[in-house]
């Protein structure tokens, strides 16, 4: 297929899976509103923005610990509303909404009368809506909901898009996008925790982050239902039965390069199957017990970006005269 | 009707059925509006469009051929010289090229309006006609929910013309391949009728591609696809002459493919439609074609031309400034409606203005009367209204000529309007073309 057609459905399942993930954390956030202190609505805040690369709209609200309830749902509301309805924001969930329509639609000839109609219909209804109208009642189920419709999408292609490689360009987009953000999650999370108080809050954090990842019900089957730091972070990084570990993510990802077959530069795709195993084996083989494992989430992350890199290089971006012995 | 009316409506909103005005934010989406009540055609006045059209078209391709190779008609005095030569779409590059099969023009939409003295050729558009994704999608849309009276209606189908299009598009390849490696070559997703590039390249199975996924190298043209470089034999190019190739035309097109015309000349790709084929939609040239008809096939035309005046001969000239609040002016090149004077609508102040550049340029204008089009039931604020309509039928030319049983029918929607562009406030609806 057309490598520009490839990397629009690359990209758009990548933005689908950023917004889908933005929206797991901003459920999880505004879920806390409800009875969490106002120290661990600060984390949970500070997490976002610093797990996004941006910059809160007032540095200086974030240090909420000197306001009051009341002023800290007000708060709350600005941060929402800048991260989900903000065209400015290139990170707000409706800069990935509309940029995920936008490769959906340069490369629409490939992608299902089905899948099309979802999406445009999500993003129809989303353009519709306000912050004002989500907040008076129960702002997280517009979370809920716009999930849902980014798995139904999902959904819809596994049961209506033809197998061909705009399949594996997608899902490869999808893990890709799936591994590099839950590997900097949970970088900064395993990173910053420890500055919270051992009180429950540390603990609330980690949890929250399962709940983010609906990993709950499976944790409490495997590790019993107190829930602890340090199993919470192995769960979500090595086991490869649960769909939003990194593990599940890297697998899914090296199945796919794997079937993609020779890339037209044959040397980057080589390149990328090999960043592709070592993630791999780091994951599978070298994540230690207890120490250094911040040093390790962060060596995971940078192999991640390394790896959409080498893919880009392999089949988008190649250079005509690598692939000149394959016209 | 209003249900009808709605789930009409909603079903292009929900397919996401835009086109992207000129001029506005780039990524400002239009819902193309549809009017739910189908214009009916007796099929006896299709067979008569029919036959008039291909005819026009067989002209057409003829006078093509004939003035970018010998220039017979020129020669024997049926057009003036300075009108096919000074024509701004004249390509000089395209003298002596050959195409397959002597086809230069493979898709052609041509305007018929219908007025009291039955169907007229308004304008022929040869260059890259748009609108037949909208033919089907109206068709979709109406059918689906209207499907009884459909049903018991027999009404002609048109969903076909993919089908169509690609054995056109396939007998226009120079290879010999039943299977040719097609291109439909867009400007990109803010092009106005991106929406029907990519439903015809769904349509014929084609890859949509962009200049930037094209190169030509030995003088062929490859796509950049994931499995490498792929050869193109075909191109159902969207884009202008002007930005093809900027080797060639423009030099700042960031649109098309640098080598593209060296590689079309060596007879390695095909274009369709080809270079060049402005010349003979351009409005003066307009005027000729029933003496095209004439001179080519010894035949009579089978359908009339508008009363046209051509503002470069000096008693049209004189003419058309005389009666300017009679008349509408259109430019020779021009397209969408823009650029035209509607006389009898504007102010005075307007028509002054006009008429001074066409005193400037009267090469660059032609006048028509305006034209008492015909009336087609609108359901529109609740109620049945009429308002003006034309048609637009789409003719496709390859080894041998094709029609499906239908058009794209434009619809001017403002009360009293006479402007059919889907550029200017138009809409459109469903033609159904009912057999006898």
């Amino acid at each position: 297929m057309l490598a520009r057609s490839a990397e629009s459905l690359y990209w758009m399942a990548r933005y689908l899976e950023r917004a889908e993930h933005l929206s797991l954390l901003l459920e999880v956030q505004l879920n806390a509103l409800v009875d969490r202190p106002i120290r661990e609505l600060s984390f949970g805040w500070h997490r976002i923005f610093k797990h996004l690369q941006a910059q809160p709209p007032a540095e200086g609200e974030m240090d909420s610990s000197a306001f009051s309830d009341d002023e800290s749902l007000a708060d709350a509301y600005t941060l929402a509303d800048g991260l989900t309805f903000e065209s400015r924001n290139e990170y707000s969930l409706w800069s990935c909404f509309s940029r995920a329509r936008e490769n959906a639609r340069q490369s629409r000839h490939r992608i299902s009368e089905q899948m099309w109609s979802c999406l445009n219909l999500s993003y129809l209804q989303f353009r519709e809506t306000k912050l004002t109208h989500i907040w008076q009642d129960e702002p997280q189920q517009f979370y809920i909901e716009l999930v849902e419709a980014i798995n139904t999408f999902f959904g819809m292609a596994s049961v209506s898009m033809f197998r061909d490689e705009g399949w594996d360009f997608m899902q490869l987009g999808k893990t890709i996008e799936h591994l590099q953000l839950r590997a900097n999650l949970l970088s900064i999370q395993a990173q910053d925790s420890p500055e919270l108080p051992a009180d429950g809050s540390r603990d609330f954090e980690w949890t929250s982050l399962l709940y983010a990842y609906r990993a709950v019900w499976a944790y409490q089957r495997i590790y019993g239902i107190d829930i602890e730091t340090d199993t919470a972070l192995d769960m979500l990084v090595t086991n490869s039965d649960l769909p939003n570990s990194l593990m599940y993510g890297i697998t899914r990802a090296d199945e796919r390069l794997h079937g993609l077959g020779t890339a037209p530069d044959a040397k980057a795709g080589d390149s990328a199957l090999r960043v592709s195993g070592r993630l791999k084996s780091l994951i599978e083989h070298e994540w230690p017990e207890t120490d250094d494992r911040v040093r390790m989430l962060s060596l995971i992350t940078t192999l991640a970006d390394r790896l959409h890199e080498r893919i880009a290089s392999a089949w988008f971006n190649y250079h005509t005269e690598n692939a000149a012995r394959q016209v | 009707m209003a249900n009808i009316q709605e789930r009409v409506t909603r079903s292009f909103t929900d397919q996401g059925i835009s086109f992207t005005l000129y001029g506005e934010d780039e990524t400002t989406e239009r819902i193309i509006p549809i009017d739910a009540i189908p214009r009916i055609v007796p099929e006896s006045d299709w067979q008569v469009l029919e036959a008039g059209l291909q005819q026009r078209l067989s002209a057409l391709n003829l006078f093509l051929k004939d003035v970018y190779h010998d220039a017979r008609i020129i020669r024997d005095g049926v057009i003036p010289v300075d009108i096919v030569k000074g024509c701004s779409q004249y390509r000089l590059e395209m003298q002596g090229v050959l195409t397959p099969n002597d086809v230069y023009v493979g898709i052609c939409g041509s305007d018929i309006v219908r007025t009291h003295d039955g169907y007229r050729v308004l304008e022929d558009n040869l260059r890259v006609p748009s609108g037949v994704s909208y033919m089907i999608a109206n068709r979709r849309a109406v059918k689906s929910n209207i499907s009884r009276t459909f049903r018991r209606a027999n009404v002609m189908e048109v969903e076909h013309y993919g089908r169509y299009l690609f054995e056109t598009l396939r007998e226009l390849a120079w290879t010999q391949s039943s299977e040719p490696s097609i291109a439909l070559l867009t400007p990109g997703v803010y092009n106005s009728a991106f929406y029907e590039h990519v439903f015809l390249a769904n349509e014929i199975g084609a890859e949509l591609v962009e200049g930037q996924d094209l190169i030509v190298t030995n003088g062929h043209v490859y796509m950049r696809t994931t499995f490498g470089l792929k050869k193109v034999d075909v191109i159902y190019r969207r884009i202008d002459d002007d930005f093809i190739d900027p080797l060639v035309f423009r030099k700042d097109s960031t649109l098309g493919v640098p080598g593209l015309m060296h590689a079309y000349k060596l007879g390695n790709v095909a274009l369709v439609n080809a270079p060049g084929t402005g010349v003979a939609d351009d409005k003066s040239v307009y005027v000729y074609v029933p003496d095209m008809i004439r001179y080519y096939l010894s035949e009579e035309p089978i359908l009339a031309n508008v009363e046209t005046y051509l503002c470069r001969r000096p008693d049209d000239l004189e003419f058309v400034l005389d009666n300017l609040d009679k008349l509408v002016v259109k430019t020779v090149g021009g397209s969408g409606g823009y650029g035209m004077l509607m006389g009898p609508q504007a102010t005075p102040e307007e028509r002054n203005r006009y008429a001074a550049n066409v005193r400037a340029d009267p090469t660059n204008y032609i006048a028509q009367p305006q034209l008492q089009l015909s009336r087609s039931p609108c359901w529109l604020d609740n109620k049945v209204q009429p308002r003006c309509v034309d048609l637009r039928p789409f003719i496709l030319q390859g080894l041998q000529s094709r029609m499906v049983g239908g058009a794209f029918c434009r619809v001017a929607l403002p009360e009293g309007s006479y402007v059919v562009n889907s550029s200017q406030g138009g809409g459109g609806k469903d033609v159904w073309v009912v057999r006898n």
